[in-house]
């Protein structure tokens, strides 16, 4: 084992570099997922009519996060376990790093476990929880071994395939109320802050990218592509938002667990009458990137702290997210969960990086 | 060989999930509820097709009561050779006797269960929904789709508002606004829609009745389509709208006076006794048809009003119009807020002939 491979920055082969305009799908690949299928109602809870709102002002502050993280990585080169490395030493460098990694696991399980959650009460009541855990952990595994192109490659056609169900939008729009977006901006700073909290879930994914920095080739070139990739997913969360607002009215949003599907209970077809199984289905690509994404990077600090193999270490890892979500097993549990992952989300992306970014300013650069 | 393998697993894996083959399920079309003879029972009858041969069905009914829904549930299935799935359920029917003791105890298990729809209609009987489920009013309703197509029917192309599960469920949780519903009858071999049921939440509380069910679409939504009948000393016709928009707003705050302004843009399709090609006569049956239109939506709101109930969503309305809402004022003074309403009239066309 070699604790100093996060000294140097790490060396990426030509070859298993992307081009930085892939960066897109792998910026809204992994920021969008299963959160999706219920974020309004947890910011409707204390903004209602304004969440719309909190959803752009989400999407700002993640571009400003964006910009802090490429302004670090560009300075200094390598990717973020070779900063830690630079910034607060080797000793210290491994246990932040190590949680990091923790951290990127953590994020898969919460999705994977949501995720079952809406398939067992929508689908199949009956279903084990480890037996879909199992289908998505062995997937992952593959893929994961297979390097970071295929990833890339994963994150595209997930786009692809799936960016088609915005459209569905157009049902609960027709159907709905503009009355219920209604007053503008009546609410507290306070209330507005608190909301914005929670939104940060839904947000979070695009933190892989320091992580996988290096695989870009010219990632200088990348920054643009990934704010676009940003600011795509905020356009999908703003219509989404949107159309639950007005198709809802608010307590009954407060009644339902994922408005979104309950949406798509009104989306018929001459060929499919009840959407809402379709959608389901199709999530099953949406959040694989994410799984895949996030079990990566995990894999990856662990190669680049301690310079384990990521064909080896993805085992034990893809166990543990096949093992982890059948301990969560009422809809409580999976609602802590998913708060307790967002608040460690906000500090990591409104604290823990603006930190970085201030202590970059003052570091002198990676030599040319 | 890899690719041989990966057939082959593909054909172990089609057969793990739980199959649920059409002939072998009972497929519930309707569902009706009523008041069981017992105390706190009511009694549910399902409506479903069975298979005489592979062409020909037949609707078949079977009652069973409990004090829950899902009890009946139960019941039905200790009765049915095949078990019951309700995934395909288009139409709910409440007699109104259990109607007017609430509705949303039986409706809650229904709305949690995902198999069932959004679409779908509900509807409020005069006679027992058993009554109504018990007659296949000469084959009309031999594939079990007779009461959704009538309910969608209607609000497509007549007179009735666009009202189903979703739109109970809206006005119902909504704070200011209660649920509406067609209110159906059993005649000699079809059912009708004899005017609509109000509801002050879940708990029905009156009708209106069919004349005025077009007055209360106009100021419940918009629309394209639907027709009014007429009719003062001199004349009567009928007026077919194209064309209705619907916009409310508060005059005087807080929660004073709220104004109700409809344009209605239509057609006279039918008139005696005068010459609808002469502007002069066209401009006074609009000012006819415009008085009656606001006579009778004032009497609407008064009435609703008087039961305390606003199925028309006023109160979203003007809390969508309102900086901090309060509700309980709004609630307070809602029963003395006056409401005006105008008309707006249009009569663009008077048919193929002058």
């Amino acid at each position: 084992m070699n604790l100093n491979k996060s000294k140097f920055p790490p060396q990426v082969h030509e070859k298993a570099k992307i081009a930085p305009q892939l960066v897109f799908f792998l910026v809204i690949g992994a920021q969008i997922g299963v959160g999706i299928l219920g974020f309004v109602r947890y910011i409707a809870i204390f903004v209602n009519q304004d969440s719309w709102l909190v959803v752009l002002a989400g999407g700002i502050g993640v571009h400003l996060i964006i910009w802090m993280m490429f302004s670090i990585l560009n300075k200094h080169g390598g990717d973020i376990f070779n900063i830690h490395h630079q910034f607060f030493g080797k000793w210290l460098s491994i246990p932040l790093s190590s949680l990091l990694s923790i951290y990127y696991l953590g994020t898969a399980i919460v999705i994977l476990r949501t995720f079952i959650e809406a398939v067992q009460n929508w689908m199949f009541p009956g279903i084990p929880t480890w037996t879909l855990s199992l289908f998505f952990a062995v997937l992952t595994l593959y893929i994961v071994t297979k390097g970071f192109r295929v990833i890339t490659g994963i994150a595209f056609f997930s786009f692809v395939l799936t960016v088609w169900i915005v459209f569905t939008h157009y049902f609960p729009i027709k159907h709905g109320y503009f009355i219920n977006l209604m007053p503008f901006i009546d609410h507290k700073l306070g209330e507005f802050y608190q909301a914005f909290k929670v939104m940060v879930l839904s947000f979070i994914g695009f933190e892989y990218l320091l992580a996988y920095y290096p695989h870009i080739q010219d990632p200088k070139k990348a920054q643009k592509w990934a704010h676009y990739g940003s600011a795509s997913t905020t356009i999908i969360y703003l219509i989404t938002t949107i159309s639950t607002l007005m198709y809802f009215s608010p307590k009954q949003l407060q009644s339902l667990t994922w408005p979104t599907l309950q949406e798509w209970k009104i989306v018929t077809f001459p060929f499919v009458e009840r959407f809402e199984y379709i959608g389901i289905s199709f999530f099953c690509i949406v959040i694989l990137i994410n799984l895949v994404l996030a079990i990566w990077a995990s894999c990856r600090a662990l190669n680049r702290i301690f310079d384990i193999n990521i064909r080896l270490s993805v085992i034990p890892v893809s166990l543990i997210l096949f093992l982890a979500p059948a301990f969560f097993t009422t809809r409580f549990q999976v609602d802590e969960l998913n708060n307790y992952t967002g608040k460690i989300g906000f500090y990591f992306l409104y604290a823990y990086i603006p930190l970085l970014f201030i202590i970059s300013i003052f570091k002198k650069g990676a030599k040319k | 060989m890899k690719k041989l393998l990966l057939l082959f697993m593909c054909l172990l894996l089609s057969a793990c999930a739980e199959k649920e083959i059409l002939d072998d399920i009972t497929i519930v079309r309707t569902l009706g509820f009523d008041k069981a003879s017992k105390k706190n029972e009511i009694k549910g009858t399902i409506n479903y097709p069975i298979f005489i041969n592979e062409q020909t069905f037949k609707m078949k009914y079977l009652t069973a009561s409990g004090e829950t829904s899902k009890e009946i549930r139960n019941e039905l299935n200790e009765m049915t050779a095949k078990p019951i799935f309700i995934g395909k359920l288009n139409t709910i029917l409440f007699s109104e006797k259990l109607a007017k003791e609430g509705i949303m105890e039986t409706l809650d298990t229904l709305q949690r269960d995902p198999g069932v729809g959004r679409a779908i209609y509900l509807g409020i009987t005069k006679q027992s929904a058993k009554h109504i489920l018990s007659d296949d009013y000469n084959y009309t309703n031999s594939d079990g789709n007779y009461f959704s197509n009538l309910i969608k029917q209607n609000e497509n192309f007549s007179n009735l508002p666009l009202l189903n599960f979703h739109t109970f469920l809206y006005a119902y949780f909504a704070d200011s606004m209660d649920p509406v519903l067609p209110y159906l009858s059993k005649q000699k071999d079809a059912v009708k829609i004899i005017g609509l049921a109000i509801f002050k939440k879940d708990k029905m509380v009156g009708t209106i009745d069919e004349q005025q069910i077009l007055i209360f679409k106009t100021l419940f939504q918009d629309f394209k389509e639907g027709s009014f009948q007429f009719s003062n000393k001199a004349y009567k016709g009928n007026l077919e709208i194209l064309k209705s928009h619907l916009d409310i707003k508060i005059i005087e705050k807080p929660y004073k006076r709220v104004r109700i302004t409809v344009d209605v843009k239509g057609r006279l399709t039918e008139y005696t006794k005068v010459n609808a090609g002469d502007p002069k006569v066209v401009k006074s049956i609009e000012k006819t048809i415009k008085k009656e239109l606001e006579h009778n939506a004032q009497k609407l709101t008064r009435k609703f009003q008087k039961l305390n109930i606003d199925p028309l969503g006023i109160g979203e309305h003007v809390r969508s119009q309102t900086r901090g809402f309060n509700l309980k004022q709004y609630k307070d003074q809602y029963q003395d807020m006056d409401i005006e309403v105008v008309y707006h009239l249009k009569i663009t066309e008077s048919g193929v002939s002058q």
